[in-house]
């Protein structure tokens, strides 16, 4: 059941979204700051900010870092650039000094930061080449100070509530799905005989979607809060993709649910087989359940994926060489084909959280 | 350095030298910066991939400069810039243009902060939105020109890949079934995975692009992950294969070689017949005293694997591609 949602109506919203109020006084009062100071070009560290704010990548202290970068590699081209390309004409050297600018922020591994250093290039090109030297100091200054208090606004003013809302309600979410892999896990566990199969009139279907559509429901409000092109911010990816990672859980939740095993602790094979489900289960269990902990923590900026790197255990590992042994023969051919459609679902949720983390894991670095 | 960057630094490039050419032209070298500025932001947001997104910024920064100017008129310096600001949000909002805040937000402060133009004027105020709004539309109008355009052939050409590389693979498979020839090597794992990513890379980006309606009405993102979970199975599939060391030939009616034939079918958008059931399975295990449990593994394998195939086959017929 992917989720499918469109894009906000902007104007049917509020007159005036937090982010837009945010944009507005940050702006103004450090534009007044600035002016109040008394120091020269103090605009300049406003002009920063909608720089800063009205993109909509986000503001990580890793992206504030990238922008300060970006200033600094402004006004190196714009040193270079002028005197470099003093015999040409200002559109052309212009448009080579942009560029390059552009390239050679992308090498040095930069995503934002062109609107700053391209504004303290612009200006300094057009508008104050006759006293760089004074001016670039000044200037890289201001827009620095502008940069840092629009990171400071953004983690301070009104962090982006919808998208903490939004990871707690995935943190509750996937507690439940944690709380179901571990109830499949125990049921299926040899060590215990005598576990007992949940009374068939329990159904998980309906707190499960019930705790995935809470979650959808917060994702207009995200994507409202997001800005103008909010399906491309990496806050939103990582919501879809964490939506399909726990739909395709549930749909392992649900398949197993259907298929309870036909236990028979006695035969040794079957014990195996089962051992190497339960161990499965109850890993994935605690890995949704570090998941949980990390959706919990919320905060503005986009969470990290964990940490270890997943160990599969040894008893999963060696599945398959136990589907050819031969001993299976022993058991009904029902039995088996329960064992078989179980191992396609785990394996579904296996893939399911290896894909999310991987993907997760992209999202952060690039 | 990647095409990606490059097309980039040569977006950048071409923007800025139109927009500076244009207003070195129409309005002078002086007040160049106020162009520019419009490119910069319009260029480096990325923001504008479509040309509603664009008009809606052009309008608002218009919006924006021209009640910066009513506002001068009652309040200056950074008290004017902070009424403005507080100003132009809800105007921009019920217009629908809250997208051209960035850019409007910028030319309030040049005018009412750069120290050489505190006396503002209409004439000035009105040529200066002009020539911002010029900037915004050529960077604009650059981002749509230098989108990408073969993004949706690529997604195409992908999936004939995928499609092509199952129905050799297929066809290697009749002949180990039929003609005694060596059972094929399983498809590696990466050559799927490296086609699904791009695949996602590029129904990402192009969701966000002036072509995103084109993608969503073709289905995608559904067929994405119908490629994705084909991939996992086929995978798998061919492992249980490779391990279970079926005696060959085998029969039109080796639960087997029916599975094979199925997807085939499906792949080439036809019916596939009936699935083998566990009796099947059971019939071909107990003779020979093979592990049933391995080709009911097997079995279950191929349900996703027909279902995810029967599925893009339905979507490929519900959305004839040109």
């Amino acid at each position: 059941m992917p989720l499918r949602i469109k894009g906000p109506r902007i104007s049917r919203g509020p007159l005036m979204s937090r982010s837009e109020l945010r944009l507005a006084l940050t702006t103004g009062l450090v534009n007044a700051f600035g002016s109040i100071s008394g120091l020269a070009d103090s605009y300049y560290s406003a002009m920063t900010v909608p720089a800063v704010l009205a993109g909509n990548y986000g503001g990580s202290i890793e992206l504030g870092k990238q922008r300060i970068l970006g200033s600094l590699l402004g006004s190196v081209v714009l040193v270079v650039g002028l005197y470099g390309l003093k015999g040409i004409p200002v559109p052309l050297g212009m448009a080579i000094s942009m560029g390059c600018l552009r390239l050679l922020g992308g090498l040095l591994g930069l995503k934002v930061g062109y609107k700053a250093g391209g504004l303290l290039l612009v200006m300094g090109w057009l508008a104050h080449s006759s006293q760089l030297s004074s001016w670039i100091p000044l200037r890289l200054a201001w827009t620095i100070f502008g940069i840092l208090v629009a990171l400071l606004s953004l983690q301070w003013f009104w962090p982006s509530r919808a998208f903490e809302q939004t990871l707690r309600a995935l943190a509750a979410l996937s507690l439940q799905v944690q709380a179901n892999l571990q109830d499949l896990a125990k049921r299926i566990d040899p060590s215990e005989p005598h576990a007992a199969p949940r009374a068939q009139t329990t159904n998980p279907l309906g707190p499960l979607r019930s705790g995935l559509m809470a979650a959808r429901r917060i994702v207009p409000d995200l994507l409202l809060e997001l800005g103008s092109n909010p399906k491309r911010h990496p806050s939103y990816r990582l919501v879809i993709l964490l939506d399909n990672a726990h739909s395709r859980l549930i749909g392992t939740v649900v398949g197993l649910e259907r298929r309870p095993p036909a236990f028979s602790g006695d035969r040794d094979l079957l014990k195996q087989l089962h051992q190497a489900e339960h161990d499965l289960l109850q890993l994935l269990a605690e890995r949704v359940g570090q998941w949980a902990s990390i959706f919990a923590e919320g905060g503005v900026r986009l969470p990290a994926p964990p940490q270890a790197p997943m160990v599969w255990p040894q008893s999963w590992m060696g599945v398959e060489s136990l589907l050819s042994d031969s001993r299976c023969n022993q058991a009904s051919p029902e039995q088996l084909e329960r064992i078989a459609s179980r191992l396609v679902l785990c394996r579904q949720a296996q893939r399911a959280i290896e894909e999310a983390e991987q993907g997760w894991a992209g999202l952060l670095n690039g | 350095m990647n095409a990606l960057l490059l097309r980039n630094g040569l977006k950048m490039a071409t923007a800025i030298f139109v927009t500076a050419a244009l207003a070195v032209h129409f309005t002078g070298i002086e007040y160049v910066y106020y162009s520019l500025t419009g490119t910069l932001f319009a260029v480096d947001d990325n923001d504008d991939q479509t040309w509603k997104a664009g008009a809606s910024r052009i309008l608002g920064t218009v919006v924006g400069g021209l009640i910066t100017f009513w506002v001068h008129t009652i309040a200056s310096g950074w008290g004017g810039v902070l009424l403005s600001l507080l100003f132009m949000i809800p105007v921009l909002r019920i217009l629908g243009w809250s997208s051209g805040l960035g850019t409007a937000a910028t030319i309030c402060l040049m005018f009412l902060m750069i120290p050489s133009h505190t006396a503002l004027n209409w004439d000035y105020v009105f040529n200066r939105t002009i020539d911002t709004a010029l900037g915004c539309a050529v960077g604009i109008g650059t981002n749509v020109l230098f989108w990408p355009k073969n993004r949706p052939a690529e997604l195409q050409a992908i999936e004939a890949s995928l499609q092509a590389r199952l129905l050799n693979q297929i066809q290697a498979y009749r002949g180990w079934m039929t003609d005694q020839k060596p059972r094929p090597e399983p498809l590696a794992p990466a050559q799927f995975s490296v086609s699904l990513q791009r695949m996602q890379q590029l129904v990402t980006m192009e969701q966000t692009g002036p072509a995103a309606h084109q993608l969503n009405r073709r289905r995608w993102p559904q067929r994405l992950m119908l490629w994705q979970q084909v991939g996992l199975h086929w995978v798998q599939w061919e492992r249980l294969v490779a391990a279970s060391d079926l005696p060959t030939p085998m029969d039109v009616n080796h639960p087997l070689r029916r599975g094979l034939e199925g997807m085939a079918n499906l792949l080439v958008g036809q019916r596939a017949g009936a699935p083998a059931t566990s009796s099947d399975w059971n019939a071909l295990a107990q003779p020979s005293g093979r592990p049933l449990l391995l080709l009911l593994a097997l079995a279950e394998e191929l349900k996703p694997l027909q279902s995810n195939l029967r599925s893009l086959a339905q979507g490929r017929r519900r959305t004839p591609c040109p």
